[in-house]
């Protein structure tokens, strides 16, 4: 496998476009649930946790482009690569298409069980699993700016829906806010790494990097795309605070959701519905994205076709959710793959940047060692 | 490769465009848009549900009500369903109508619970029926051809930006343990014989019914909720509060005069709550008022801008004991329907203050009355 790998110019897209994929890999059915899992770590400053979390965010993706700078056009999985060598590498990318396998198969339970829930009480989840892989696969065989170009949907469904969400400061009580005050440093503390759970995706930059034309702007439009989103979280949070109750936050499963029960015009009201069902592009760009990387993964590793790796992706996604019936059982998905996110998008690229730092520091010294007795040698 | 693509996604966009996961066909569907819950004597619920019957034969199509008795709230659906021809649809409930006696019987909960079907929609707005619920909802009315909608719009504009504060399913929702929060104030509202009336609102403590407001008294309280209001006053001038104010030099067309009566429009207001206090609970209740002038019994010089000032005084003075009265109204049933509570909580860093410890709290407390008054105009003459 290659380090670097400069993808042909047809498939390279403009840095802008960053600021469509890291959103849309960011935001999908967990914004429908993140306030209340943080509220119920960290009660009413919860507000407080989801902006340390997108502070931190940003300093972990500053990381990530720095590291990714240090290449001419490289990917993770090339870093590993180049940083553990061949063997080490193959396992710690594979570890990383294990993990966008988990998360693809937590986002078509969730969604599933909100449509569940919310339209169709009676529908058989095979039949919305076969749906969305259609869509996915159909996207995600498309290649990068196919699905770059859903995203861009995405985003606007993203943005539509969060202007719904003003409706119910009509009702907003806002001394639910105060005191500020931080009772417990520990529970702020798991409420920013619950946060974390719902912030993850923004590392899809590894894996995009490549495939940006102009590099240099790489930086600038990951960080707007980063600062959207928590403007968005902020936001919902915010309204969530001030509209319900400590009992009904720590009560609902879906306060998004609950949210826009109340939006009603003349000739229009339940929008919730609407927008449950138009969610499911919400949710097929990000997994289209994710399926797309597992392709990548694949085809750069032992040169597998990625149309194959999606329909076998796809089909475990199949098998694993079709034995996930309960509640319970998706709350404990859920709850996996939020340590193995947090570990993955948060903790290994602080790691991997001291060892990128220290790899790269020896072999330029030891570079530099070899031109001076290079010389030394010149001169005898 | 490419043709079969393009068949399989033409196949697949085509099955997917003609089928259909559920049939709805909205004449087979009865839509329920009012409920009714009263309380029998063995505890159990008699619901009541009033809807708009489907229209598979356009001649037989008309309101119509069904009662059951139930254990439970959500057990009703299912009696309902045995009692119709048609598949009921409960997403357009517009109105839950109360007895006062599942409030005494501390039944409220149940209402609470139908929150949890997510056809339930959150701005389902909520009313006590004085007599009952089962008595508004089952009388065929003459002049009222749907029951549901008449309520529905009754409330809504005797809420939307007037006196009575706003109950909805998301509010009754709200306060459902030991958590901090303002009282629940509820419209109620009575069948005169043909005739259906918003009589004033009811106090809560506890989800229990501990008092009564009138519909002035219900505007201060709407006002102080941060909810917009508008109320159409009447206030009373004697001799003696016209001497105090100095607005007796302003009645150029009768020196000897005696009462006046005032008729005005609250146009806009604001309540703000201050903590004045903290150690000794006292509080601060101050309402911004903008008044629109519509009538005065004697002719007055409003010409004058110490006519005004004057009269500016003595509004404000009547309308300061109007709303302490009311204040001292809740205070003394104990029902903090305004949000004292959550206004104190708010200013104390590290507070554990809960329901019951404000409970206790909350009657020795001081609350005073401010109103501020802005005359606006004086309609179309001076």
């Amino acid at each position: 496998m290659k380090i670097n790998d400069v993808p042909r110019k047809n498939l390279q897209f403009h840095a802008f476009l960053l600021f469509f994929a890291i959103s849309s890999a960011q935001i999908g059915v967990g914004i429908f649930s993140f306030q209340r899992s943080i509220f119920q770590a960290c009660g009413h400053i919860a507000w407080i946790a989801v902006i340390i979390a997108g502070l931190i965010a940003h300093l972990i993706l500053w990381s990530i482009i720095k590291i990714l700078q240090k290449y001419e056009s490289a990917d993770l999985f090339g870093i590993h690569y180049d940083i553990f060598g061949k063997y080490a590498g193959v396992v710690l990318n594979i570890l990383f298409l294990f993990q966008y396998i988990c998360t693809i198969v937590a986002i078509m339970r969730n969604y599933i069980e909100i449509i569940q829930v919310w339209i169709f009480p009676d529908i058989p989840s095979w039949v919305v699993i076969i749906l969305l892989s259609i869509l996915t696969f159909y996207t995600s065989s498309g290649g990068i700016r196919v699905i770059l170009g859903v995203c861009v949907i995405q985003f606007t469904i993203i943005l539509m829906t969060v202007l719904l969400s003003f409706s119910p400061l009509e009702y907003a009580v806002w001394n639910q806010l105060l005191p500020i005050e931080v009772d417990n440093i520990k529970e702020l503390i798991n409420g920013v790494m619950r946060m974390g759970f719902s912030l993850a995706g923004f590392e899809v930059v590894w894996f995009l990097y490549p495939f940006v034309r102009n590099k240099q702007k790489a930086m600038l439009h990951a960080h707007h795309s980063l600062g959207f989103t928590n403007i968005v979280y902020l936001f919902l949070t915010i309204v969530s605070l001030v509209y319900f109750s400590a009992d009904q936050l720590q009560e609902g499963l879906w306060p998004s959701i609950d949210i826009l029960k109340i939006v009603k015009y003349t000739y229009l009201e339940r929008i919730e519905f609407i927008v449950i069902s138009i969610w499911m592009v919400v949710t097929m760009s990000g997994l289209a994205l994710f399926i797309w990387i597992i392709g990548r993964g694949c085809k750069r590793m032992w040169n597998l076709k990625p149309n194959m790796i999606a329909i076998i992706t796809l089909m475990l996604a199949f098998v694993a959710n079709i034995n996930i019936d309960e509640h319970v059982e998706i709350k404990q998905l859920n709850a996996f793959i939020g340590m193995q996110v947090i570990a993955s998008t948060f903790i290994y690229p602080v790691l991997l940047s001291f060892i990128v730092m220290i790899v790269h520091s020896y072999r330029q010294r030891k570079n530099n060692e070899g031109g001076q007795q290079h010389e030394s040698m010149e001169d005898i | 490769m490419k043709a079969w693509r393009t068949f399989s996604v033409a196949l697949i966009a085509i099955s997917m465009l003609t089928a259909c996961m559920k049939t709805n066909i909205i004449e087979e569907i009865s839509i329920v848009v009012a409920l009714g819950f009263d309380v029998n004597k063995d505890q159990t619920f008699r619901v009541t549900s009033s809807f708009l019957e489907s229209q598979t034969e356009p001649k037989l199509n008309k309101e119509r009500s069904v009662s059951v008795h139930t254990k439970t709230s959500q057990g009703a659906q299912q009696l309902f369903t045995q009692r119709v021809g048609y598949e009921l649809a409960y997403g357009q409930i517009r109105v839950l109508l109360l007895d006062p006696k599942l409030f005494e019987a501390q039944k409220a909960n149940e209402i609470q619970l139908l929150s949890r079907d997510p056809l339930y929609g959150d701005m389902i707005k909520i009313v006590i029926a004085d007599q009952g619920a089962a008595d508004i909802l089952e009388h065929r009315y003459n002049s009222i051809p749907n029951i549901g909608t008449y309520l529905n719009n009754m409330l809504d504009h005797n809420t939307n930006k007037s006196w009575s504060p706003v109950m909805t399913m998301h509010e009754f929702s709200k306060d459902k343990s030991e958590d901090l929060y303002r009282e629940k104030v509820i419209p109620i509202m009575e069948r005169q014989g043909e005739e259906i009336e918003i009589t004033g609102s009811a106090l809560l403590q506890n989800s229990q019914i501990v008092g009564r407001a009138s519909a002035q008294e219900s505007f201060y309280i709407k006002s102080l909720r941060g909810e917009d209001a508008e109320f159409p006053y009447e206030v009373f001038f004697t001799k003696q509060q016209l001497i105090e104010s100095g607005m007796i030099h302003h009645f150029p067309r009768n020196e000897n005069v005696q009462d006046v009566s005032l008729a005005f429009k609250i146009i806009n207001s604001k309540g703000h709550i201050h903590v004045t206090d903290l150690d000794k609970l006292e509080f601060k209740a101050t309402v911004n008022v903008e008044i629109d002038i519509q009538g005065i019994s004697e002719y007055y010089n409003f010409q004058d801008s110490r006519a005004i000032a004057a009269l500016k005084k003595q509004l404000r003075s009547t309308l300061t004991t109007h709303l302490q009265q009311v204040l001292d109204k809740i205070k003394q049933v104990n029902s903090d329907c305004v949000g004292f509570s959550e206004r104190y909580r708010s200013m104390i860093p590290h507070s554990k203050l809960q329901q019951t410890n404000w409970i206790e709290l909350f009657p020795t407390s001081t609350l005073q009355g401010d109103v501020n008054i802005k005359l606006i105009r004086t309609g179309t003459k001076e």
